[in-house]
């Protein structure tokens, strides 16, 4: 495998302060949609189409009968092999080629929706969404994958949107742009981003990185190569292991399958994964 | 705070208490997390398993949060302090050196365990101030002395001052009188079950806790403390901070890298705002407020406060080894006066000036809280005459006291009895709002009076937000910087300085047409205010050198830099001249003609050029001494900091080609640390300039072995030294360090001790400078489920706490009311800010918390049958006094439990426990009830900060159709 981008999100050092989820709000120009208080901080309750990525708070009594307060910053995973996109009807023959696909990976590893592609905004009839059911990361009731295509603004549904999620901000990556899969790689497919990347020595999020990293108070979420991130996140769970967190662990637990990498402090399903 | 944010990361051991510093002050978490990262500990103590409590460490299986019920950090604390006692657990050499432990008091000073329970000695039973039940008579919060001024020391105990080592305690038990033998006493009755008795904690928890706090009482550990409003919003909010600093002595853990106390502030500016003197007993700089007291009768009286070297609650010389910076208090206040009145011709003049400062009545207090009970008659109340309304007009300058004042209901109401009110603010505030229809016939913040009946003209002002002006802003670590204007303001919104400076013309030049007045401090104080013309004709007026102008001087004659605003037609304002001024300058009085327009380069340095540190008598001026040295002479060669500190790039920007405005320093490169070894701290010294002389540690005299001791001159943490000298302790040695307090070498003469801001430079352990007490001693808030105060004491409240008699007779539920049987207190959010109106205007940040909610415990919602979403009604006395409803979504959450509250007389020791936002209002975007409907006018004894964070409420689910939920 080819050196790819890979985003730790270090739960254990997350604070829950949402200000990933407004900055990437910000950045892609989302609106704000409705929302009321359900009695949970997490809000809007999921990622919907004006949320790339939601902060889930989560009250767990583990083993020693400790209460704990944890945050889970929820978003795409861009999977090394995006099942999303190999169920998506305008990704694949007859409809690419000739056509660029709906669902592109960079060969840096980020999977971003080309929104002019996705049938649901072309209002083609046959698509039925089928990201959103084939993305194996579901969440919610009834459990949707990450692909979202409504929200709710000013009591009115909005819902004729192409498929919204989590683009690893391709954009800030020195404005790369969505192109064929067979077009040749180019230095702007992520290589020319080398020294944006994190070393993860207390250096400062380099401004081209994701809206979300750059505003992380505590450096949560970090951007780097991956072979530079899946060593490091191993060392951040044995020292959890040693510091009061036995379960602690990485997820998902194949730390190749995906450019978006947890450390969490708990197993999985605790925050409902 | 003594340290500042990126310090943090130098801690062995954080405790956040009293503030929740992940939700509120996020950015501070980089550093908290970075010092986990490398080993540090956190411990969170909060009444709520909170957003910070989420990241509190594990220590021998146990996870260092405590639960403690709102209001009883001093029993914590003071459970803390005795541990670290009984165990031999603090820093004995740092006690003896630096602190007063050792000082022998008057023998007639008797602790809350001696003579009258709960109180300290000199109870007055009555006092004649309104706003206080009863008074100390401080006569024997005094020190015993050897010669006036030299206070005598207990040697038995502690041996000769700084002799060497104390290698495990004391020589010989303490003197009865001592310090140190008074605090034992005081401490004796908070054991660990009497602390979880009061605060509920658990007691495993709490002695965990303890041991990991107390072991940074090695030399070369230390440990900080975040508080902030959690900690001083209390009747007994400035004893909570005592007894964090008295922890932080018993530790050694004051001056050091890593430790400090640290009140993080809620603003960008607020720090800024409090040396400007937002607060009403104090002028810039931290100058004591002029008032009716014979020591301000005039201005000899008043420097002679200063000059005897005397602080100014201090009656007695200070001791020989003391620095008592407070002693160059009176070149402040000569050079604030010339400042503000500088024509008034030569000799007398500053005694005129003098005599122009407005004088507080020593009887009465000017806080918020009497500002709002000043705008109302009151009748005859609990032996008091009737209180007639003295205050009809009011100026909220980016204050929203409809959301943010304490008993909102009362404060709203309030604003009707004015004449007229101005809103300076980006939006249309709740408080400007508050005359509106409501919908039903009332108006928004009174419901039931008809807008019609309101005769309060209101006048709105649009303000310009932060990134619309320039100007500088100073935060919590004292890091002063200038900001940039980004964008114009939208429509006709102006900045804060060309409004006041448009104010302030237009208030001068009606004054000075009305006509001489028989008593002229009611004309002459306005009518003579310098408001230019800048700089220049002081120069001018002597025929004397041009003054130094640099490129940001301008044409403009005044505070304007000769640039019209279009939109407006009003000249704008320039906040470099203001700086300028606040900086100070030489004046012609100097006596130096080639002084004279020149800047004061520092408030306190040697100058070849004699161009440093200011004077009295007029020669200098300068709006704030702390901030003299910010805005310097461009090119000026003095560095009145620190010669021997090299500077990435070459240079030291202390005192580098950008100099002028200090302020304007962006050097993100850490200090080179040659002197000694030892790692990076992140001083910065080349980023923005700190108060004072860019010491980013202050008393930082206290990280070294003192005069006296074998190592005198040597940090006690070498890893992470602040300032260092050589061997003998002469050499300062420092490149890479801080600046270093007090200016002498401690193994050379003169040396002084390192508190320099008290006369006997010695922190205050015992600290007689208080209202309520020289100790800190637990008292129940004000508004209290407990029917007897829990230690068994006769005082269930402070004796001197701050209260108008009107809220006494009135907002005051009764202790232990079965009608409120909840503990109740307020808090904010990460997602909002404040009253709201910065976060509440915008939708983005609506929809992460779109609604006021009420946080409680599962089993008090299954109690009630609420469940999570539900409605609830909160009510408290002031609810039902005022009639207004407080309505709040539920969070039923594992995050509140039920209290244990053994002792305080409550039904079955245990109480429930919840806490409100109170961020929303009826003004913006998204809107909610305010926590403040709930709180009362009552306030600590010292600040008069409302009493916020702790009150008494009961609750009930709200259905959509009768009948509602029961009580509790
Ligand atoms: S997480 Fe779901 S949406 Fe994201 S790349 Fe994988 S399959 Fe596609
Ligand atoms: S990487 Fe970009 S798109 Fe993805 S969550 Fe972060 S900010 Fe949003
Ligand atoms: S910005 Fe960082 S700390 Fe804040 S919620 Fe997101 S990941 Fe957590």
């Amino acid at each position: 495998m080819a050196n790819h981008a890979m985003m730790l999100i270090d739960t254990s050092k997350c604070i829950g302060c949402k200000a990933c989820q407004v900055a990437c709000q910000q950045w892609h120009s989302l609106p704000a949609e409705d929302t009321t208080f359900e009695g949970s901080y997490t809000n809007p309750p999921d990622k919907s189409g004006a949320n790339f990525t939601v902060v889930k708070y989560i009250e767990h009594v583990d083993g020693n009968g400790d209460l704990r307060f944890l945050f889970f910053p929820d978003r795409c995973r861009h999977c090394l092999n995006p099942v999303c996109k190999a169920a998506c009807p305008a990704s694949n023959p007859p409809h690419t080629p000739p056509h660029p696909p709906a669902i592109h990976v960079f060969p840096w590893g980020g999977v971003a929706i080309n929104e002019s592609r996705c049938n649901n905004a072309l209002s083609k009839d046959w698509c039925n969404k089928e990201c959103e059911m084939a993305c194996p990361f579901k969440t919610g009731f009834p459990p949707k994958g990450v692909p979202r295509f409504e929200y709710e603004k000013d009591g009115q549904p909005v819902n004729n949107l192409p498929a919204q999620k989590c683009d690893f901000c391709y954009d800030r990556f020195g404005n790369a742009d969505l192109r064929g899969d067979n077009d040749p790689p180019t230095p702007q497919d992520g290589a020319r981003f080398r020294g944006y990347f994190s070393t993860f020595s207390g250096d400062p999020p380099h401004s081209n990185r994701p809206a979300c990293e750059v505003a992380c108070p505590t450096c949560a979420l970090r951007v780097s190569w991956h072979t530079v991130v899946i060593p490091y996140a191993n060392s951040r769970v044995s020292s959890l292991q040693g510091d009061g967190f036995p379960d602690a662990c990485l997820y998902p637990p194949t730390p190749v399958g995906t450019h978006m990498l947890w450390v969490l402090q708990y197993r999985p399903e605790v925050y409902g994964l | 705070m003594t340290n500042h944010w990126n310090d943090i990361e130098n801690s062995d051991v954080i405790m956040i208490i009293g503030s929740n510093a992940a939700e509120n002050h996020p950015i501070s978490f980089k550093y908290v997390i970075k010092a986990m990262h490398n080993g540090g500990k956190l411990i969170v103590v909060d009444p709520r398993f909170t957003r910070s409590a989420s990241k509190a460490s594990t220590s021998n299986g146990i996870m260092l949060y405590s639960k403690m019920r709102s209001g009883t950090d001093i029993a914590f604390m003071n459970g803390m302090m005795k541990h670290a006692i009984d165990n031999g657990k603090v820093n004995w050499n740092y006690l003896r050196d630096c602190t007063n432990a050792s000082y022998m008091l008057h023998p007639g000073f008797e602790t809350c365990r001696e003579g009258n329970l709960g109180e300290f000695s000199g109870l007055q039973p009555e006092t004649t101030k309104r706003h206080r039940a009863n008074n100390y008579d401080k006569t024997t919060w005094a020190y015993q002395y050897v010669v006036a001024g030299q206070p005598l020391t207990d040697t038995a105990a502690w041996g000769a001052c700084n002799s060497g080592d104390i290698a495990s305690g004391l020589l010989a038990a303490p003197h009865a009188d001592s310090v140190w033998a008074k605090l034992i006493n005081q401490l004796s009755t908070y054991t660990i079950s009497e602390v979880c008795d009061i605060t509920g904690a658990d007691p495993t928890t709490l002695e965990e806790i303890y041991e990991v706090y107390t072991d940074t009482c090695a030399d070369n550990m230390s440990a900080c403390i975040m508080y902030a409003m959690g900690s001083t919003q209390h009747t007994y909010g400035t004893q909570n901070v005592r007894s964090y600093a008295m922890m932080q002595l018993l530790m050694g853990n004051t001056g050091v890298a890593g430790g400090g106390i640290n009140a993080l502030r809620g603003e960008s500016n607020v720090q800024g705002s409090t040396d400007m003197c937002l607060l009403w007993h104090i002028l810039p700089g931290y100058l004591a407020a002029t008032t009716t007291k014979a020591a301000h009768k005039n201005r000899t009286q008043y420097n002679l406060t200063y000059t005897a070297g005397k602080a100014p609650l201090d009656v007695t010389p200070g001791d020989p080894v003391s620095l008592t910076w407070w002693s160059k208090g009176n070149r402040y206040m000569d050079s604030l006066l010339q400042a503000w009145w500088p024509l008034e011709g030569a000799a007398g003049s500053l005694n005129t000036a003098y005599d122009y400062l407005p004088k507080a009545d020593n009887n009465r207090a000017y806080s918020h809280i009497d500002i709002f009970e000043d705008m109302v008659t009151v009748p005859p109340v609990g032996g008091f005459p009737e209180k007639v309304q003295e205050i009809f007009g009011l100026m909220c300058w980016g204050q929203n006291p409809a959301v943010g004042g304490p008993s909102a209901s009362f404060e709203r109401a309030n604003l009707a009895n004015l004449d007229w009110l101005v809103s300076v603010d980006l939006w249309e505030t709740e408080t400007a709002a508050f005359w509106k229809p409501d919908g039903s016939g009332g108006s928004l913040g009174i419901p039931g009076r008809a807008p019609a009946t309101i005769n309060t003209t209101v006048y709105q002002l649009p303000a310009a937000a932060s990134y619309e002006k320039e100007g500088s802003v100073c935060n919590s670590g004292r890091w002063s910087q200038w900001r940039y204007k980004a964008a114009e303001p939208p429509g006709l919104a102006m900045d804060d300085l060309s409004i006041m400076s448009e104010l302030a013309q237009r208030l001068i030049t009606a004054y000075q047409a009305a006509p001489p007045s028989p008593h002229p401090n009611l004309r002459d104080p306005v009518a003579n205010l310098w408001w230019g013309p800048y700089c220049d004709p002081l120069a001018v007026a002597t025929g004397g050198a041009t003054p130094h102008e640099d490129a940001h001087g301008g044409a403009g004659q005044n505070y304007d830099d000769g640039a019209t605003d279009s939109r407006t037609g009003l000249l704008h304002a320039n906040p470099h001249k203001v700086a300028w001024e606040i900086n100070g300058y030489w004046c012609p009085s100097c006596g130096v003609p080639g002084n004279i327009g020149w800047r004061v380069d520092c408030f306190w340095a040697n100058h070849p050029a004699g161009r440093s540190t200011l004077q009295t008598n007029g020669a200098t001026s300068s709006g704030n001494w702390l901030y003299c040295s910010h805005y310097v002479n461009p090119g000026d060669p003095i560095n009145c900091f620190d010669t021997s500190t090299t500077f990435p790039g070459g240079g030291a920007p202390d005192d580098g080609p950008l100099m002028g405005n200090r302020q304007e320093n962006r050097d993100p490169v850490d200090v080179v640390r040659t002197g000694y070894p030892g790692t990076q701290i992140g001083l910065y010294r080349g980023w923005s300039v700190c108060w004072p002389v860019n010491r980013r540690i202050i008393y930082n005299g206290a990280s070294v072995y003192q005069p006296g001791h074998p190592n005198v001159g040597q940090p006690l943490a070498p890893q992470k030294w602040v300032v260092a000298w050589d061997a003998a302790g002469t050499v300062f040695r420092t490149p890479g360090g801080d600046v270093s307090d007090g200016y002498k070498p401690p193994g050379g003469a003169g040396c002084r001790m390192p508190f320099i801001m008290h006369r006997e430079g010695h922190a205050h352990l015992f600290g007689y400078g208080r209202q309520d007490g020289p100790f800190p001693e637990h008292y129940e808030p004000w508004d209290t489920v407990c029917t007897q105060n829990p230690l068994g004491t006769p005082h269930l409240n402070s004796p001197t706490l701050f209260r108008h008699p009107r809220a006494q007779a009135m907002e005051r539920a009764t202790p232990g009311s079965p009608q409120f049987p909840a503990v109740a207190t307020t808090y904010r959010l990460t997602e909002h800010w404040q009253s709201g109106q910065m976060t509440r205007n915008n939708p983005r940040l609506c929809q992460l918390q779109p609604e006021a909610f009420v946080e409680l415990s599962e089993e008090l919602a299954t109690a009630l049958g609420i469940s999570n979403g539900d409605t609830v009604q909160i009510k408290t006395q002031r609810t039902e006094l005022y009639g207004k409803r407080m309505l709040a979504k539920a969070c039923v959450t594992k995050r509140f439990k039920p209290y244990s509250l053994v002792g305080g007389g409550v039904p079955d020791d245990e109480v429930h426990h919840v806490g409100v936002i109170w961020h929303y209002g009826y003004s913006g975007h998204c809107t909610g009830h305010s926590a403040n409907l709930l709180t009362p006018h009552c306030g600590d004894a010292n600040t008069a900060i409302p009493e916020s964070k702790a009150f008494t409420c009961n609750l009930r689910k709200i259905n959509p159709t009768w009948p509602h939920g029961p009580w509790l």
